[in-house]
C-alpha cells in the first residue's frame, strides 16, 4: 500500500474522531440548546472581564517586548546575551511554575512583596504580572527577528535626506512592522483569553473568572455541562476569529536575509543608554531573574518535608504520561508533514495545513470539554488519562507539523530523483532515504513535546481522576493546601526537568 | 470443585473492598479515614477503600457520571450545605433507623434520613491574638453583618469559596439568613473588597492565615482546640456574635446501587461507634455526634456559640443561581 495514502488515514482518522468531532458535535449541542432562557445564563461579567484582561494584558506584553527588542536590537549595552537568555528561558517555563515562583517573590509573604509593601498580589496585579511574564518573550523573540530581517534601505535613504530618526521610526520602521506586531499582539490576546491557570491561581477574588476558569467550575464543581457548552461556545467563536485574523505574513520581513545590519535607531547618550540598560535589567530581574532564582532556593527548602515515595510514583506517571503524548504529537506530525510533501491533491494538502494549524484557536478547556460530552459514556475519557493525551498532542500538533515540515522541504529534489531512478519505492525512500534525514527532527518534536506535556495542567485539572496524580497536579494541590514549602521542591524538580529538556532540545537545534 | 468455588469466593470476598468517596482531608496518614480503615479491616476482614476528591462535589460528580456502574458505596463527608443537592442527585438511599438513635436529636442531617451525621462544629472566624492589631472588634456586641461590614477587617480576612468549598457555601447559606435580594448583595458586596482573598477550599484559606497573610480565617470553633491541644498556643482565638452561629454537621450517606449489604452495615455501625466517636474531637477536631462522649481538656474550654439555624432550603437550580449573582457582587469595588 502507498505511504502516503497510509500517513493520510492515519493522521485524519484520530484528528477527525478526537478533535473534528467533538468541536462539530460541541457546536451542534450549544446551537441545539440556544434559546432566550440559556442566553439568561451566560455570565456576562464573565465575558467581560475575560477579554477586558487579555486586552490589557496583551498590551503590557506588547510594549514590554517591543521596547527590549528594540533595544536590544539597535544597542550595544552590558549583559545583552544575558537579557536575551532571560527573554528565551520563558518559553520552556510551565505557567504553574510562574505562578508558585511570582507568589513566592510578589505574594504578601514573598520577600519583594514585603519589602514593597504589596497588600494584595492577587487580582488585577497578579493576572497581569502572570500573563506579562508568559507572552513578552514571545513578543520580544517575533519583533527581535523581525528587526533582524528589516530591509533597512529605505530608511537610510530617508535619513540622509534630512528626516529625523523618530520620524523614520515612527513613518517607515513602525509601517514595516506592523505586521509582526499585530500577530504578536493577537498571539498574546488569544493565549491571555485562553489563560487557565495564571487566572484560577492568581486571581483571588470571584469577580477574576474567566471564561476558561467558568467552563472548569462548570464542568468539574457544578456538574453544569449546558452552561459549559454555552461558554465554550462563545469561547471558540472568538478563538477561530482571531485565529481566522492570525496570518503570518513573514514575506515581508524577509527581504533582506543576508545583508549587514546597520543600526539606525541606538541611543546616543551614554546617559540615556545607561539608565535605559538600567530599567531593561530591573524589569528582567524583578520579572524573570528574581522569581526563578527563589524558586530554585526555596526548593532545598521542603527536601526533608516532601513524601518522596508518593512523589516518586507522580513522578514516573508523569514521565510516562508526557512520553506517551511525545510519541503521540510526533507520530501524528510525522504523517502530516509526509503527507503535505508527497500528496498532489492540493485540497488534502490544505486540508492537513488547516488541521494543524486549528488546535493553536482551541483552548485546552474547549477542546478538553468537546472529548467529555462526546465520549460522556466512555469511562475511558475520564477515569484514564486517555483525554489527556488527546489533548495534550493536538496542542503539541502545530509545533511538531512545523518543525518537521521544515526538515521535509530541506532534503534535496536530486535525492528523490536518484532514489526513482535506481527504482526504490516510496516506503525504500520514507525507510532509507527520509527517516534517516528526519530522525534529529523527530527526536526534536519527541523531546519538544515530553518537555510540553510534562509543565502542562489545564487538561490534567479537567481529566483528573482519582489516585492518578501527576507532578503538576500535585503541585497544584500543595499551592491549595498552602503547602509552600513542598511545593518549591516539586516546583524545583519540575523546573530541572523542563529545563533539561529544553536545553538538550536547544543543542539539537543549534546543530542543525 | 466445592473447594474451589469457595476459593473463588473467598477470594472474590477479599478482593471487593468497601469504597467510600470522600475529600481529601478525610483521608491520609493519621486522618479519620486511616484510623476508619484499620477498624474496618479489624471489624470485618475487609478493606476500606476511601477516594479522595479535592471537594464534596467533585466526589458527588463522580458518582453522578458514573451512575449505576459507580464503585462507591458510600459517600462521606456531606454537610447541611450539601445535603439538598446530594438527595436531589437521587443517588442515596435512607439508612436504618435503628443508627439513628445513637445520634443526637438536635444534630440531624434532614428528615429523610438519609444522611447519618458523625461530627460537627460551629463556623467562626478565628484571629490570631499576637498579630491583631486593632482589637476593637472583640468588644463585644457583635453581629455577622457588623463584622462583616466593618472597615477594621479590610483586606485582613480569607474565607474558602463559596463555589468549591463545603465549609465556604455553609458560610454563604449563613449570610443568606441574615439578608437577602439588595441587602445580601452589598453585605456581600462590601465584604468582598474587605477580603483578602477567596481560597479554593479550608485548608488553603487556614495556611494563608497560619502563614500571617491575614489576621482573619473561616473556621471552625474546634480549630482554637487544636492550637491549645496539640501546640499548646492560646492566642487563636475566634469572635462570638450576638446573633448566633451556624453548624456545620457532616454526615455519612449511602450509595443506592450498593449491593454489599453487610458490610454497608458494618461500617454504618463503625462510623457511629464509641471507638470512632471518641476519635472525632481529636482526629477531626469537631465534635462528636453524643454528648455523652468523653471531650478532651482543650474542648472543654470552648465557648459554645449561641446556634443560628438555617431555615430557608434552597434548590440546586436556587442555589447555582445565587452562587452566579455572588461571582458578580464584588465588581466594581476596588
Amino acid at each position: 500500500m502507498n505511504p502516503v495514502i497510509v500517513s493520510l488515514f492515519v493522521f485524519f482518522v484520530p484528528v477527525v474522531v478526537f478533535l473534528y468531532a467533538p468541536i462539530l458535535y460541541l457546536s451542534l449541542r450549544a446551537l441545539d440548546s440556544f434559546s432566550p432562557e440559556t442566553l439568561s445564563l451566560v455570565p456576562w461579567n464573565v465575558i467581560a472581564f475575560t477579554y477586558l484582561q487579555a486586552s490589557v494584558s496583551a498590551i503590557l506584553s506588547l510594549v514590554l517586548g517591543l521596547l527590549i527588542a528594540l533595544f536590544v536590537s539597535e544597542n550595544s549595552f552590558w549583559g545583552k546575551r544575558a537579557i536575551s537568555i532571560f527573554c528565551e528561558i520563558v518559553f520552556f517555563i510551565p505557567s504553574i511554575l510562574v505562578v508558585l515562583s511570582l507568589l513566592g517573590t510578589w505574594g504578601v509573604q514573598g520577600w519583594l512583596g514585603r519589602t514593597f509593601g504589596i497588600v494584595n498580589f492577587l487580582g488585577w496585579n497578579g493576572i497581569l504580572t502572570g500573563h506579562v511574564f508568559l507572552n513578552f518573550s514571545l513578543v520580544y523573540s517575533n519583533l527581535l527577528q523581525a528587526l533582524k530581517e528589516l530591509d533597512r534601505t529605505e530608511e537610510k535613504v530617508a535619513l540622509s535626506l534630512g528626516a529625523s530618526r523618530w520620524q523614520v521610526f515612527r513613518e517607515i520602521t513602525l509601517v514595516k512592522l506592523k505586521s509582526a506586531i499585530l500577530q504578536s499582539l493577537l498571539l498574546c490576546f488569544f493565549y491571555c483569553s485562553s489563560s487557565f491557570i495564571i487566572v484560577l491561581m492568581l486571581g483571588g477574588a470571584p469577580r477574576f473568572s474567566s471564561l476558561e476558569t467558568a467552563i472548569y467550575q462548570a464542568v468539574k464543581i457544578d456538574l453544569d455541562i449546558s452552561l459549559a457548552i454555552l461558554l465554550a461556545a462563545i469561547q471558540l467563536v472568538v478563538c477561530l476569529f482571531l485565529q481566522f485574523l492570525r496570518k503570518p505574513k513573514r514575506e515581508i520581513l524577509m527581504s533582506s536575509q543576508g545583508m549587514e545590519r546597520q543600526t539606525l535607531f541606538d541611543l546616543r547618550s551614554q546617559r540615556v543608554r545607561i539608565l535605559a540598560t538600567l530599567i531593561v535589567w530591573v524589569v528582567i530581574l524583578g520579572l524573570v531573574f528574581l522569581p526563578l532564582t527563589h524558586l530554585i532556593i526555596s526548593g532545598f527548602s521542603g527536601v526533608f518535608k516532601l513524601d518522596w515515595w508518593e512523589f516518586s510514583s507522580v513522578l514516573i506517571r508523569s514521565i510516562v504520561l508526557s512520553f506517551v503524548v511525545g510519541c503521540v504529537a510526533t507520530f501524528l506530525s510525522l504523517c502530516g508533514s509526509y503527507c503535505v510533501q508527497h500528496l498532489n491533491n492540493s485540497f488534502l494538502k490544505q486540508a492537513v495545513y488547516f488541521t494543524t494549524s486549528l488546535p493553536i484557536a482551541l483552548s485546552t478547556m474547549v477542546t478538553g470539554l468537546a472529548i467529555i460530552v462526546t465520549f460522556a459514556k466512555t469511562d475511558w475519557f475520564r477515569n484514564q488519562m486517555f483525554g489527556v493525551v488527546c489533548i495534550q498532542a493536538l496542542s503539541i500538533l502545530p509545533l511538531g507539523f512545523r518543525i518537521l515540515n521544515e526538515q521535509f522541504t530541506k532534503i534535496e529534489l536530486e535525492i528523490y530523483q536518484t532514489a526513482q531512478s535506481l527504482g526504490a519505492t516510496q516506503w525504500q525512500q520514507l525507510t532509507c532515504i527520509e527517516f534517516p534525514l528526519l530522525r534529529r527532527a523527530i527526536s526534536l518534536v519527541l523531546v519538544t513535546g515530553v518537555g510540553i506535556s510534562l509543565g502542562e495542567s489545564s487538561s490534567l485539572l479537567l481529566f483528573e481522576s482519582q489516585g492518578r496524580s501527576t507532578i503538576t497536579l500535585l503541585l497544584f494541590k500543595m499551592m491549595g493546601k498552602y503547602r509552600f514549602e513542598e511545593a518549591f521542591t516539586v516546583g524545583l524538580i519540575l523546573l530541572i526537568l523542563t529545563a533539561s529538556i529544553f536545553w538538550i532540545r536547544e543543542k539539537w537545534l543549534n546543530l542543525n | 470443585m466445592k473447594f474451589l468455588t469457595a476459593f473463588l469466593f473467598c477470594l472474590s470476598a477479599v478482593a471487593e473492598p468497601l469504597t467510600v468517596y470522600t475529600y481529601d482531608a478525610l483521608t491520609g496518614k493519621d486522618s479519620l479515614g486511616d484510623l476508619l480503615q484499620t477498624e474496618f479491616k479489624k471489624k470485618t476482614g475487609t478493606d476500606l477503600k476511601l477516594i479522595p476528591f479535592g471537594s464534596l462535589g467533585e466526589a458527588l460528580n463522580q458518582i453522578v457520571i458514573e451512575g449505576e456502574s459507580t464503585k462507591a458505596d458510600f459517600l462521606l463527608g456531606v454537610d447541611n450545605g450539601f445535603a439538598r443537592r446530594a438527595i436531589e442527585s437521587g443517588l442515596f438511599s435512607p439508612i436504618a433507623g435503628k443508627f439513628f438513635k445513637k445520634v443526637d436529636k438536635d444534630i440531624n442531617l434532614g428528615s429523610e434520613k438519609v444522611f447519618l451525621p458523625f461530627d460537627y462544629s460551629y463556623l467562626a472566624f478565628l484571629f490570631n491574638n499576637t498579630s491583631l492589631k486593632d482589637k476593637s472588634l472583640l468588644n463585644g456586641g457583635m453581629t455577622l453583618a457588623a463584622f462583616m461590614t466593618s472597615p477594621r477587617i479590610q483586606k485582613k480576612i480569607v474565607i474558602p469559596d463559596p463555589r468549591t468549598s463545603s465549609l465556604g457555601y455553609l458560610f454563604f447559606r449563613w449570610t443568606t439568613e441574615i439578608a437577602s435580594g439588595i441587602a445580601l448583595k452589598e453585605l456581600w458586596g462590601t465584604f468582598l473588597a474587605n477580603l483578602f482573598t477567596v481560597s479554593p477550599d479550608w485548608s488553603g484559606a487556614y495556611g494563608m492565615f497560619m502563614k500571617g497573610e491575614t489576621d482573619w480565617v473561616l473556621s471552625y470553633t474546634t480549630s482554637r482546640a487544636y492550637h491549645l491541644e496539640k501546640e499548646k498556643k492560646t492566642h487563636y482565638d475566634y469572635i462570638l456574635f450576638d446573633d448566633g452561629h451556624v453548624i456545620q454537621i457532616e454526615g455519612l450517606a449511602q450509595v443506592k446501587f450498593s449491593r454489599k449489604t453487610k458490610l454497608n452495615e458494618a461500617f454504618i455501625e463503625l462510623i457511629v461507634s464509641d471507638k470512632i466517636q471518641e476519635s472525632i474531637p481529636t482526629m477531626q477536631w469537631m465534635y462528636p455526634i453524643r454528648k455523652s462522649v468523653s471531650l478532651p481538656a482543650s474542648f472543654s474550654s470552648l465557648s459554645i456559640p449561641k446556634v443560628r439555624e438555617i431555615k430557608t432550603d434552597l434548590t440546586e437550580v436556587q442555589r447555582k443561581k445565587l452562587l452566579r449573582d455572588w461571582s458578580g457582587w464584588g465588581r466594581g469595588r476596588p
